[in-house]
């Protein structure tokens, strides 16, 4: 029998040439479907799994593809709210403004897929420039959104951070990021690079700005490789879809990698999508990733994000040590002493949080 | 209502899912509406400017039925539409 995993693998390959996976022969059992169906949901593949159904790729039985099609269903009209805050924040950054791109689900949803209704998301997120992060903060709240963790100090989000989780009261999130991911690699990436460029897309006669498709690829690489744990199957399913839409130059995208010291996680992202969905092809961009070697650096690097011993501190750790002098200081401070309480629910007083960080420190300065 | 011509507003958000279209007017607050049975052909139908009366009569003969039969349902989903903010006025 096919364990759920094995199902969740196939739906989030479906309709891709090339793919080795196959659906099972049969429906799973009524036990078995629940999880499937949160699973789906929790993956982002509600709608590639509805698509899979109605052409009976995913056989089901009918009761259960009711209500796989009520869930997608939910999911689509979740999807239009969020698209409908998303305009409203378009209108209020851009008459305050702040210049912004869309990333990650929306933009996915619109640019890399036939069907939007293939790729639900489950909040939103942004990107604007580091200058105007602290006005496109004041937007946010003035429009009533809470940030959820507080900037440890005072100009820390535009120099450092990766960016700010913010909740509406209704409890749509909206993610305003300033870079990719936190920690060095974040620090690493060219945002003039993300800034010179751009591709549009189109939501009710509204055009919003998104990253062009060597970007997008990039980020959702970032996302997989050191943003998860373990990557959303939606997260690889924009890897393949972007990789085989023909849309990515491979040398823009490598050269642009090589330049944020990103090939690593570029060659891991492809890699990973190329074994996770079974893809047989053989692009330029997947022989590529296979041929990479990284060097010791590229290797250590990964590593303080993959290590959970090191945690929080080790990554902080790593991200100072490449800093001039003065910002590590700055950075340090930051941490070591945040205004706002960011440690503060924890519980931890002054000695916790330095017995913390030089943990991290021995663990991370190799 | 049903002698005014209508189109599709420009600000609607829009998903067809399996057997339905899903629509919401942007904007603050709106509902979604959610668009099954002969409810997406008269979305359709509404690509370009229609009157609701005009919409019965096209209806009525693609579905081979009397005009009758079908018109309040139709002029109670355009109702819908309109009340939705998805359909507006068209302008000459």
């Amino acid at each position: 029998m096919r364990t759920t995993v094995d199902t969740l693998a196939g739906v989030a390959a479906h309709g891709l040439l090339g793919t080795r996976l196959e659906l099972p022969s049969e429906p799973p059992p009524d036990g078995q479907f629940d999880s499937l169906l949160r699973q789906l949901d929790s993956h982002r593949l509600l709608g590639l799994a509805a698509s899979a159904a109605s052409t009976e790729r995913l056989l089901l039985t009918d009761e259960q593809r009711q209500r796989l099609n009520s869930e997608h269903l939910d999911a689509m009209c979740a999807c239009l709210h969020l698209e409908a805050t998303l305009l409203d924040a378009h209108a209020a950054f851009s008459s305050a403004g702040v210049d912004f791109r869309v990333v990650k689900g929306p933009a996915a949803a619109h640019l890399d897929y036939a069907d939007p209704a293939l790729r639900p998301f489950g909040d939103l997120d942004v990107i604007v420039r580091s200058e105007q992060f602290d006005v496109a903060k004041s937007v946010l709240e003035e429009s009533g959104y809470r940030r959820l963790a507080p900037e440890p100090r005072t100009g820390f989000d535009r120099r450092f951070g990766k960016g700010a989780t913010y909740v509406a009261e209704d409890g749509t999130n909206v993610d305003l990021h300033r870079t990719f991911v936190m920690g060095p690699l974040g620090l690493r990436v060219r945002l003039d690079d993300v800034w010179a460029t751009t591709e549009s897309f189109s939501l009710a006669g509204t055009t919003l700005e998104g990253l062009i498709a060597e970007h997008r690829l990039l980020a959702a690489c970032y996302n997989a490789i050191v943003g998860d744990r373990s990557p959303r199957l939606s997260t690889l399913r924009d890897i393949a879809q972007l990789a085989l839409s023909g849309d990515v130059d491979t040398d823009r995208v490598v050269a642009t990698a090589a330049g944020w010291h990103g090939q690593h996680v570029l060659a891991r992202g492809v890699r990973t999508t190329w074994e996770t969905l079974q893809l047989g092809d053989v692009t330029a961009l997947s022989a590529w990733a296979e041929r990479y070697e990284p060097d010791p650096a590229e290797v250590a690097l990964l590593a303080i994000y993959h290590d959970s011993a090191a945690g929080y501190s080790g990554l902080s750790w790593a991200t100072a040590r490449m800093l001039r002098p003065v910002e590590r200081v700055a950075f340090l401070r930051a941490l070591a002493f945040p205004r706002g309480g960011r440690l503060g629910k924890r519980g931890w007083g002054l000695a916790q949080r330095a017995k913390r960080a030089a943990r991290g420190y021995r663990r991370t300065a190799v | 209502v049903a002698s005014t011509a209508l189109v599709r507003s420009q600000h609607v958000l829009i998903r067809e899912v399996e057997e339905a279209v899903l629509l919401r007017a942007a904007g603050d607050g709106a509902e979604v509406i959610a668009l099954s049975g002969s409810g997406p052909e008269i979305w359709s139908l509404f690509r370009t400017p229609s009157t609701p009366e005009s919409l019965v009569t096209e209806l009525a003969d693609r579905f081979n039925v009397a005009a009758d039969v079908i018109r309040s349902d139709v002029l109670a989903t355009v109702q819908t539409l309109v009340e939705a903010g998805v359909l507006t006025r068209a302008h000459a």
